[in-house]
C-alpha cells in the first residue's frame, strides 16, 4: 500500500510529527519550565486517558453489539440517553472523598466520559446494516465468533472511530478537569494548577497542547476515519 | 420423481402498524423436484420473491406446511440475490468464501475451493479486489460463486439478471445452465422476464396479482440447448403473456 502520495505529503507528515514537540521544547526553554517536568506531566496523563480509552472502547462495543436492535434496543437505548445525561462531575468530589485522589478516581471519571459518545456512534453504524447484507450472512450459516469478526465488527468500525474522535476530544477535557480538582501531583491538570496565575504559560500550554491534539487527529484519525468508511463503499 | 420441496396451504401476509395485514400469498401448494429449474413468474408485487425467501428460510412467519425432502437442512440451499448483496468490506475471495467458515472447512481445502469456483466463473484474477471495483455482471458473477462454494442441493436466485445489461445477463444465463447441467443441483429461480424463464426453466409457474396463487405450471419440453427464434418458443411465450395478467 502506498501511504504518502507525494514528497510533500511525506513532508507535510514530518512536520505533523515533530511540531508538538518542537512546540514543547521551544515553550519550555522560553518559560523557564523544566522540559523533564512538562514531558513527564504529558505522559502521564496521556497514560491515563489511553487507559480510560481502552476500557471504554471495549465497554462501548460489547454493550452497542448487544443492545442495537430487537426489543432489547427499545429498553436499553433510552436508559443509556439518560444516563449519558447523567451529572457525572457532580459525583466527583464524593468520589475523593471515597477513593482518594488516585489514578483510579481519574480513571474511572474519563471512562464515563469517553463510553458514552463511542458507544451512541458504534450503535449508529450497527443501524445502518443492510438488509440484504444480512440475509446473505443469515444464508451462509455464518455464527460465533464468525460472526462477529467477519460482519458485526467491520460495520461497527466507522462508529468506532467518530466515536473515538468525539469521546477523546471530550477526554482531553474532562482528564484535565478532573486531574485539577482531584489534585493529581503529575499530570496536565498540575501543570496548569501549578501556573494558574500566569496566563503566558497557561495559553502558551494550551496553544501547545492544540498543536497535539491537531497533529494526532491529522495523523490517526482522519486517516483511519477516510479508511473505514471507503471499506464500506459498494 | 424424488420430491426436494414442497409447500402445502402456504399463505404469507404482511402486518404494519394499526394497517390492514397485506396478503401476499394464498394457499400456495406446489412440489418441487430434485434436480429440476424451477422458475416462478410474475409480474411485480406479486409475491414471487416472498415465496423464495419463504422457502430459504428468510421469511419465518408464515402459515401452512413448508416440508424438505430427506435429507435437505438449511445448510443445502444457497441464495443469489438480485443486488448481490456483497459485503463491501471483504475481498472477493473472503466474500466467496464465508459459507465455508460456517461449515468450518480447514483452511487449505477453503482456498481451494474458493480458487476452484473463482476460475469458473472467470474470477480467478479478481480474489483480492473488492466488490466497488467490479461491474454489475462481476459482482453477480461473485454472488454466484458465494452460492456454488458450499456444494448446495438447492440454489435460490432472485430475479439475478434484472440490474445487469442484456449481453451481460445472456452471459451469465448460459453460464448458469452449464453449472445446473453439471452439478446436477436444484435450482429455484425468480423472473418477471417471459424469455428469461423459457429460456432456462424445465416449469414455470405463473404467479397471479397479490394476494399471490399460482394461475398456472406450464411444462417446458422445448429441447437444450433452447433455440429462442423458433416457432415452438413464439408459441410458449404466447401462452404464457396470455396467462400472466398485471
Amino acid at each position: 500500500m502506498k501511504i504518502y502520495r507525494s514528497r510533500l505529503h511525506l513532508a507535510i507528515t514530518l512536520f505533523f510529527i515533530v511540531a508538538p514537540f518542537i512546540f514543547l521544547l521551544v515553550f519550555a526553554e522560553l518559560t523557564e519550565v523544566a522540559s523533564d517536568v512538562l514531558f513527564g506531566d504529558l505522559f502521564v496523563s496521556f497514560l491515563r486517558l489511553l487507559i480510560a480509552y481502552s476500557v471504554a472502547v471495549v465497554m462501548a462495543w460489547i454493550l452497542a453489539i448487544s443492545f442495537f436492535h430487537g426489543k432489547r434496543s427499545l429498553v436499553a437505548l433510552p436508559m443509556f440517553d439518560v444516563l449519558q445525561s447523567f451529572p457525572t462531575f457532580a459525583t466527583l468530589p464524593l468520589a475523593v472523598y471515597f477513593w482518594g485522589a488516585s489514578n483510579f478516581t481519574v480513571i474511572f471519571f474519563l471512562i464515563l466520559t469517553v463510553i458514552w459518545p463511542m458507544l451512541f456512534s458504534i450503535i449508529s453504524s450497527l443501524r445502518l446494516i443492510k438488509q440484504d447484507w444480512q440475509e446473505a450472512v443469515e444464508i451462509s450459516g455464518i455464527s460465533g465468533m464468525t460472526y462477529l469478526k467477519k460482519f458485526i465488527f467491520p460495520i461497527s468500525v466507522p462508529g468506532l472511530i467518530t466515536g473515538s474522535l468525539i469521546g477523546l476530544g471530550e477526554g482531553w477535557e474532562a482528564l484535565i478537569a478532573t486531574e485539577i480538582v482531584v489534585k493529581e501531583k503529575v499530570g496536565l491538570g498540575n501543570f496548569f494548577q501549578t501556573y494558574a496565575t500566569n496566563p503566558t504559560i497557561t495559553f502558551l500550554g494550551i496553544l501547545g497542547f492544540l498543536i497535539l491534539i491537531f497533529s494526532i487527529n491529522k495523523l490517526i484519525w482522519t486517516p483511519l476515519l477516510d479508511w473505514s468508511h471507503g471499506k464500506m463503499d459498494d | 420423481m424424488e420430491s426436494i420441496i414442497t409447500l402445502k396451504n402456504l399463505s404469507k401476509s404482511f402486518k404494519t402498524g394499526n394497517l390492514p395485514p397485506l396478503h401476499v400469498l394464498a394457499d400456495i401448494e406446489l412440489e418441487i423436484f430434485k434436480g429440476e429449474f424451477f422458475m416462478f413468474l410474475g409480474p411485480s408485487g406479486s409475491g414471487k420473491s416472498t415465496i423464495l425467501r419463504v422457502m430459504s428460510g428468510l421469511e419465518k412467519d408464515y402459515k401452512g406446511k413448508l416440508a424438505f425432502g430427506q435429507g435437505i437442512s438449511r445448510k443445502d440451499m444457497s441464495f443469489v440475490f438480485q443486488e448481490f448483496a456483497l459485503l463491501p468490506w471483504l475481498t472477493v475471495a473472503e466474500n466467496v468464501e464465508i459459507g465455508l467458515l460456517a461449515r468450518d472447512v480447514m483452511l487449505a481445502e477453503r482456498q481451494k475451493i474458493v480458487k476452484q469456483e473463482l476460475e469458473l466463473l472467470g474470477l480467478d484474477k479478481f480474489g483480492h479486489v473488492y466488490p466497488r471495483e467490479l461491474s454489475g455482471g462481476m459482482k453477480q458473477r461473485v454472488g454466484i460463486a458465494r452460492a456454488l462454494v458450499t456444494n448446495p442441493k438447492i440454489i435460490f436466485l432472485d430475479e439475478p439478471f434484472s440490474e445487469l445489461d442484456s449481453f451481460t445477463a445472456e452471459e451469465l444465463r448460459k453460464k448458469l445452465l452449464s453449472i445446473w447441467q453439471e452439478r446436477g443441483v436444484t435450482i429455484i429461480m425468480v423472473s418477471h422476464i417471459v424469455e428469461e424463464a423459457l429460456e432456462l426453466a424445465d416449469r414455470i409457474a405463473v404467479l397471479t396479482s397479490r394476494p399471490s396463487r399460482i394461475e398456472k405450471i406450464m411444462i417446458n419440453t422445448l429441447p437444450r440447448p433452447r433455440q429462442k427464434r423458433t416457432q415452438e418458443f413464439f408459441n410458449l411465450e404466447d401462452e404464457l403473456y396470455r396467462v400472466i395478467k398485471p
